[in-house]
């Protein structure tokens, strides 16, 4: 196993947020790590390129998977920052050529943020048959001192499967911003799979995923699931537009909302410009159910944990 | 010139379709044509392979919708030109 290529604050969110620490740490794990605005360490393995070039305040970095490879253990990717306060900005390119396939996982985190912003735009490109599932997990500490903004752009080529999860469920959001907009061509399914949980009054959480079913046969899924707390405030927008005959989409969010002053929005917006195609939405937003919410505090939990407990299950 | 609604240049295939008529008047086919999505490494010198290009269905709902909208309009030549504002 590599030690102290990453600092150990961050090692132990990674393990917070349920990542396999010894695994990503692995000397012939594929991976690429980066501590603020230096690259700690990148393993490429066959098939795949990882390459980065530091700036001043972060990456730029390009994440290749050539025609035909199928990477079969999972990529990871490490944005860090252990300092307070600053700025780290990620611009990452992922291109997923022709019949690849490949998982990544991606942790970023901010354990000691008390005013530190992070921002990433990535641009994503999958070929035709391919299968990108990428997974990123957040971690912004506990003093809701964190800016964080990722966008990303998705291509999504004819037959292929891209699948996004992005959740942050531990410590405290700060104020997060993300913006997903996926393009799927013929044939090609997309899943944008949301999670997270403002529990502060300084948590502000916006999230507005877009699917664009741009090809005959295209699928696409939002699933967005939040919860609201002690203050905190979540705006969830969904949106499916088919633009291609026989498309069809889904688009489906929920949100629990628990404590005074605490809001939470869900707004499914569907749109069709194809008369053959089809898209449906659902959304609510409610309270913590009150019969799991008394079963657990029967058992001994006091009722921020049992709330807690809740919301974790439903995300 | 009726007064743009956000959510139609909020998908970037349209934006991109906007921007390819910016140049000069063109018919589908030729739209069709210039449309391709690739995308460059940044940093690695990897010469990529996918090019992605949009249908010849999606491409017509995305005019009609652009030209009823007012964004687009279809010349006698069979072109679509930026509609000119104001």
């Amino acid at each position: 196993m590599q030690k102290n290529i990453l600092p150990y604050e961050i090692i132990e969110s990674v393990r917070l947020v349920g990542f396999d620490v010894d695994n990503m740490l692995k000397k012939e794990t594929p991976k690429f790590f980066l501590n603020y605005n230096k690259i700690a360490k990148i393993k490429e393995v066959e098939g795949l390129i990882l390459a980065g070039k530091e700036t001043e305040n972060g990456v730029i970095a390009d994440f290749i998977v050539r025609p035909g490879k199928k990477i079969d253990v999972p990529v990871h990717l490490c944005f860090g920052v252990t300092k307070e306060e600053g700025l780290q900005e990620i611009i990452p390119r992922f291109i997923i050529e022709d019949g690849a396939k490949v998982f990544a996982l991606a942790c970023c985190s901010f354990p000691k943020a008390r005013n530190l912003t992070h921002k990433m735009q990535a641009e994503v490109i999958l070929g035709k048959d391919t299968v990108f599932l990428y997974e990123e997990r957040h971690y912004h500490g506990e003093m809701g001192g964190a800016k964080v903004f990722p966008k990303f752009r998705v291509h999504v080529g004819e037959r292929s499967f891209f699948q996004s999860v992005f959740s942050l469920t531990k410590g405290s959001a700060g104020f997060l911003s993300i913006e997903v907009e996926a393009y799927a061509h013929a044939g090609a399914k997309v899943e944008i799979i949301n999670k997270a949980y403002g529990r502060k009054k300084t948590d502000r959480i916006r999230i507005k995923d877009a699917v664009f079913l741009e090809g005959e046969g295209a699928r696409g899924l939002v699933k967005l699931r939040a919860a609201a707390s002690q203050g905190g405030d979540v705006v969830m927008v969904g949106i499916t537009e088919a633009n291609a005959p026989e498309a069809t989409g889904h688009v489906d969010c929920k949100e629990i909302i628990k404590g005074e002053g605490s809001t939470a929005r869900a707004i499914p917006i569907v749109r069709v410009v194809d008369e053959n195609a089809r898209i449906t939405h659902e959304a609510s937003v409610g309270k913590v159910n009150q019969k799991q919410l008394d079963t657990l505090m029967s058992r001994g939990l006091r009722e921020e944990e049992a709330v807690d407990m809740i919301v974790q299950g439903m995300l | 010139m009726k007064k743009t609604k956000k959510w139609v240049v909020e998908n970037n295939y349209r934006k991109l379709i906007m921007d390819i008529l910016s140049k000069n008047g063109k018919t589908e086919e030729e739209i069709r044509e210039e449309f391709k999505i690739t995308l460059s490494p940044r940093v690695s010198s990897y010469k990529p392979e996918t090019i992605l290009r949009i249908s010849s269905q999606t491409l017509k709902n995305h005019l009609r919708l652009l030209e009823r909208e007012g964004l687009i309009k279809k010349g006698e030549d069979e072109r679509y030109y930026i509609a000119e504002i104001g």
